[in-house]
């Protein structure tokens, strides 16, 4: 007996594969999104800083808008500064 | 300065309200030791009971936090005052002012009312003597039309208190 | 002087002319006797009798000699014509109640005995009458003399007809045997049914149904004033009533044939309606009505000369069926005896078919929408006659007696209250009694753990066409969302367009009272609508369960999808969303948006991996390219939780998985793609020597019928070592491959380790007694790809107890209802604290015996 497969048709789960599960700001779970956004993924992507750090795009840019002086990265107070 | 010591009560954003029902959730499944939320119908006032800790000045001495949330918590941080009368400490006003820096220019979105709290009882807990801040009396002259300390433009004494 | 009526002036009179009076009340007496003994009043009796009744009436004896004359009467009546008349019956009185039944049977009884004894006792009747008129007569001229002398005088003489009147009912009536009612029923019932089938049989009454009840329509009061042969049969009924009526029977002949005329009404009421819930009947039966038992009255009391008053009132006597005033064109204007007979018969035949169909809503029901006809013609009885709350009450014993039962699937409840929500919709608009007979359904439901699946089963199966099994009730339910989701556009429409004033008349005029059973906590019907997802999601207590199960059921469906073709879902998501509100669909549109983000993503990956893949030997050899690959790739986060299972799939397929993942990982930096290895579904061929079968199959399947390429027989433990899932795991799930035949299994050299052969040639599977079932069989799959909303639950529950637990030690001691809101307040998001009170109740009771809490006075607290 030979098996010719004709389709496989396979399940998997994306992850954004950062060190922490949740946002240090939203406390919302990475693979999620922010409270703000509708579809997780593509819409409400994370961005890391040089720290090392992850937040959600939009968590961060929103500390990062309302600081009058140079913004800290939240977590490690080092100055934010957006990772390549 | 024309503010009143309630803090604007808008309504909290999306953003807020949503992490402070995580908040409450992991108060109630890991609350910090010393501390009691007593929950009540609002989200965006919380009164803490505060224990102090043992073999400190404070112990057995039990006090009232009242924290206020903005509408864009926690991009700004949470109002927090002692409910008079509060404790004897060089950085804390007779009206409940706490001078405490990550409550103003150091408060960060990563802090948690949790880790606060901490902050706070950290600071009674290695306080060398119960006494009243030495402007304390015209601090609270000038903040008697009612103003947050969040007005105020500290200046923080000092790193070991 | 009172010399009509004082016998007391006797006494002054002499011996002799009291013999003299004497003689003449002598002579008087025998004049009686032989004027009632000759039933013929003669010329020389009339002469003989005046001048003694004037002697005697000179003397003051009038009333004597009337009193005894009247006596006389009665003797002579009582005697004869009375015992003559009652022997008649004496056969049937006396007999027992089986030969009673036999009776009935006889054709010609009681018609011909009632008939004729009628006949004989009312013509001996008539010529006592003209005996006593004789008399009367004398009276009269003796009478008219004193006139002249006497100024006041009064005529005794005329009221002695009345006398004799009252006299021979009260005869006849205090001899009656008990029976007699009785015959006089049986009599009009026959002459009734042999009426009803002569016009039936004839021309005069058409059984044609029409289905537009025009009700002012000319034709249907049409009334033949001569019913050609029946007239004969009425002229005989006729007579009897009349006859009846001559001996004091009115009311009792009318009692009589009114029973008779119900009664042939009932059965009519009951052939027409029957079982057959598609006919309307009513139409039907009210033309029936017209045609035969009030044309038959009208015929009746036409012949007893009572019928046809010209008279304007009976105008006023308003059919509440007609909106206009009946009026029969036929006849002219009917009597008003006729008009509330009309009434009468009317409300009768509603009320009995009402009482019918109530006695087979359940039915009906079962059978609606096919029945409807049936529930028009119930709502319009019901109309009439206003009794609705039967309807209710045993509508619902007919439901727990047969209905909510355990033996009944909760899919058959489910079904079966769709159809009661749709039939009773029509009967009530408003829904009052909607509220009263779905509550116990209601009730009963909510204590089937099964609900809110067969629930959401109506619900998603009716998209895809393959709702198997029985009834439709899943088209329906989302059609009925269908049809919410068009009034709502209509609705918004009409908005736009601005009611203008004449509109709101309108329906200012065609506002009605609520009906009294309505309750007053639950609003007006203006603000009350029938939604039946409304009432579903009553059933249930709270959307977010529904929605909750909706999204596992989704979940599975979308897991097991080898396309990406979602429209149904869409489209049902959609609904859903205008029913529940967008943010409680928030997580199933994500997952909808997966398989668009997957598909797209799939083929960008494929198109762009295609090319830059380098035509690697194995892949070659084992003749598998990425082109049978397809992935769906989920935001696990938005989907319920996944089971997970190890799985060591076929190391050709696992390769072009890896660079899969790796391509993905290179388009979407940073992001990584991880397989659920155990999910997803897989088209395989199996080539034997002599044939091939297809098969869409799960992973696991394929991967344990790929292993024996390699080898014709394993041993359970080595092959499930290979696949990489627990021995006890891969016994159960190869017996799919078992059961098509494709594999045998026989005894290993372990007791619990038995083998596994493939079946290889035709001769073999016949051998064993499969027939080949043909090629794309789709496995009925067992497993699923999804933890179930109970397996939730109780990882849900795990963190709501925690909080629960710093609650209490917060609080102290809590209500039900204080740590229900306090949930309900701060649990909104991961996990959202969506349980009803019950739910809640139960799980604290679960913590109680867990020995972790404690209740006390509905308090609880922690366990100290």
């Amino acid at each position: 007996m030979k098996v010719k497969i004709l389709q496989w048709h396979a399940v998997g789960s994306w992850t954004w594969d950062a060190q922490d599960e949740t946002c240090g700001i939203c406390r919302m779970a990475f693979d999620g999104c922010c409270p703000d956004c509708k579809f997780p993924g593509d819409d409400c992507p994370l961005i890391w800083g040089v720290c090392n750090h992850a937040y959600h795009l939009h968590c961060i840019l929103k500390w990062v808008n309302s600081q009058n002086s140079t913004p800290h990265c939240p977590m490690c107070r080092r100055e934010w500064q957006f990772k390549a | 300065m024309t503010s009143s010591s309630v803090p604007s009560r808008k309504v909290l954003s999306k953003i807020a309200s949503n992490r402070l029902q995580k908040e409450v959730m992991e108060w109630q499944t890991n609350p910090p030791a010393g501390f009691k939320y007593k929950v009540n119908d609002s989200l965006q006032r919380w009164i803490i009971e505060v224990t102090g800790a043992p073999g400190t000045l404070y112990t057995g001495e039990t006090y009232q936090l009242q924290v206020d949330f903005p509408e864009h918590y926690p991009m700004e941080a949470p109002q927090v005052i002692f409910i008079p009368p509060a404790p004897l400490h060089p950085h804390i006003y007779s009206n409940g002012h706490i001078c405490l820096d990550i409550l103003y220019d150091s408060w960060s979105p990563a802090m948690t009312v949790s880790s606060v709290c901490i902050s706070i009882l950290s600071m009674l807990s290695s306080s060398p003597a119960k006494e009243r801040p030495a402007d304390n009396d015209r601090y609270v002259r000038n903040c008697r039309n009612g103003r947050s300390p969040k007005e105020t433009r500290w200046w923080f004494h000092d790193d070991k208190v | 002087m009172a010399m009509l009526c004082d016998p007391e002036a006797l006494d002054s009179l002499s011996e002799d002319a009291i013999a003299g009076i004497l003689q003449y009340w002598a002579h008087f007496c025998d004049l009686t006797d032989s004027l009632l003994s000759q039933n013929v009043p003669s010329c020389g009796l009339d002469s003989q009798l005046g001048p003694t009744i004037a002697t005697l009436c000179d003397h003051g004896l009038a009333s004597l000699l009337q009193d005894h004359f009247l006596q006389s009467l009665e003797e002579a009546f009582k005697k004869s014509a009375v015992k003559k008349f009652w022997q008649q019956f004496h056969s049937y009185c006396d007999a027992s109640a089986i030969e009673k039944a036999n009776f009935h049977e006889q054709d010609n009884w009681p018609e011909e005995i009632l008939s004729k004894s009628l006949k004989e006792i009312c013509s001996e009747k008539r010529s006592q009458e003209n005996c006593l008129l004789v008399l009367v007569e004398n009276l009269k001229s003796f009478e008219d003399r004193i006139a002249k002398r006497e100024s006041e005088i009064e005529h005794p003489s005329s009221q002695l007809m009345s006398r004799y009147q009252l006299m021979a009912s009260s005869v006849l009536l205090t001899t009656l045997p008990w029976d007699f009612p009785d015959i006089l029923r049986i009599y009009f019932k026959k002459k009734l049914e042999e009426l009803n089938s002569m016009i039936a049989d004839g021309d005069s009454y058409e059984l044609e149904i029409n289905i537009h009840d025009s009700q002012n329509d000319a034709d249907f009061y049409h009334m033949d004033t001569s019913m050609c042969g029946c007239n004969g049969l009425v002229m005989q009924i006729g007579k009897v009533v009349s006859d009846l009526r001559s001996l004091g029977f009115t009311s009792m002949a009318e009692d009589a044939y009114s029973f008779a005329i119900f009664l042939l009404l009932k059965s009519k009421v009951n052939e027409l309606a029957g079982d057959d819930y598609r006919v309307p009947v009513l139409w039907s039966l009210k033309k029936w009505i017209r045609a035969v038992p009030l044309q038959f009255l009208h015929d009746l009391l036409g012949y007893l000369g009572d019928s046809i008053e010209y008279e304007k009132e009976s105008l006023n006597v308003k059919s509440p069926l007609a909106s206009q005033p009946s009026s029969f064109p036929g006849i002219g204007i009917p009597s008003e005896a006729l008009v509330r007979w009309q009434l009468r018969l009317e409300y009768f035949a509603y009320e009995t078919l009402q009482d019918l169909r109530i006695g087979k809503l359940f039915e009906i029901i079962v059978d609606y929408p096919d029945s409807s006809p049936a529930i028009e013609d119930l709502k319009r009885c019901l109309e009439y006659t206003g009794q609705h709350s039967k309807l209710v009450d045993s509508f619902i014993s007919s439901l727990k007696y047969r209905l909510l039962t355990a033996g009944a699937s909760t899919n058959d409840i489910l079904h079966q209250y769709v159809s009661t929500i749709k039939a009773l919709r029509t009967i009530d608009p408003a829904g009052v009694f909607l509220e009263a007979v779905g509550e116990p359904i209601r009730d009963y439901l909510r204590g089937r753990k099964d609900t809110i699946k067969c629930i959401v089963t109506m619900l998603t199966d009716g998209t895809g066409g393959n709702s198997g099994g029985s009834g439709n009730a899943g088209d329906s339910l989302l059609e009925e969302l269908n049809r919410d989701a068009e009034n709502q556009d209509g609705a918004d429409f009409e908005e736009d367009g601005g009611t203008d004033e004449k509109q709101a008349w309108l329906n200012a005029e065609r506002w009605e009272p609520d009906p009294v059973e309505a309750d007053p906590l639950k609003g007006s019907r203006n603000r009350r609508k029938i939604d039946i997802l409304e009432l579903m999601v009553g059933i249930i207590g709270s959307k977010d369960q529904l929605v909750n199960e909706y999204r596992v059921m989704l979940a599975e469906k979308l897991l097991n999808k080898s396309d990406y073709d979602i429209d149904s879902e869409i489209r049902t998501l959609e609904l859903l969303k205008i029913h529940f509100g967008e943010s409680s669909m928030q997580k199933c549109e994500i997952m909808l948006n997966d398989l668009i983000d997957s598909k797209r993503t799939n083929a960008n990956i494929k198109a762009t991996l295609g090319k830059a893949a380098a035509p690697g030997s194995e892949q070659r050899e084992m003749n598998i390219s990425l082109d049978i690959l397809d992935a769906t790739i989920i935001s696990s986060n938005f989907w319920p939780p996944i089971q997970e299972e190890e799985l060591n799939i076929p190391s050709s397929v696992n390769q072009l998985l890896s660079d899969y993942a790796k391509r993905f990982h290179e388009i979407k930096t940073p992001r990584k793609l991880m397989w659920k290895k155990n999910l997803g579904t897989v088209k395989l061929e199996l080539q034997f020597e002599d044939r091939s079968m297809r098969f869409t199959v799960s992973p696991v399947h394929a991967a344990i019928i790929m292993q024996f390429q390699e080898k014709p027989s394993w041993s359970s433990k080595i092959l499930a070592a290979e696949i990489g899932m627990p021995a006890d795991t891969l016994n159960r799930r190869i017996s799919f491959w078992i059961s098509k035949g494709i594999l045998t299994e026989s005894a290993g050299r372990e007791p619990d380790d038995p083998s596994f052969t493939i079946v290889d040639s035709m001769a073999d599977l016949n051998k064993n007694g499969l027939a080949s079932e043909g090629c794309q069989l789709m496995e009925e799959e067992s497993e699923r790809s999804v933890a179930s909303v109970e397996e939730q639950l109780i990882k849900e529950m795990t963190v709501f107890e925690k909080f629960i637990m710093g609650l209490l030690t917060n609080y102290g001691t809590a209500t039900l209802d204080k740590i229900h809101n306090t949930l309900k307040m701060f649990c909104i998001s991961e996990p959202t604290y969506d349980k009803s009170l019950h739910q809640l109740q139960s799980f604290l009771s679960d913590l109680i015996s867990e020995e972790k809490i404690e209740m006390r006075d509905g308090l609880y607290s922690l366990k100290k």
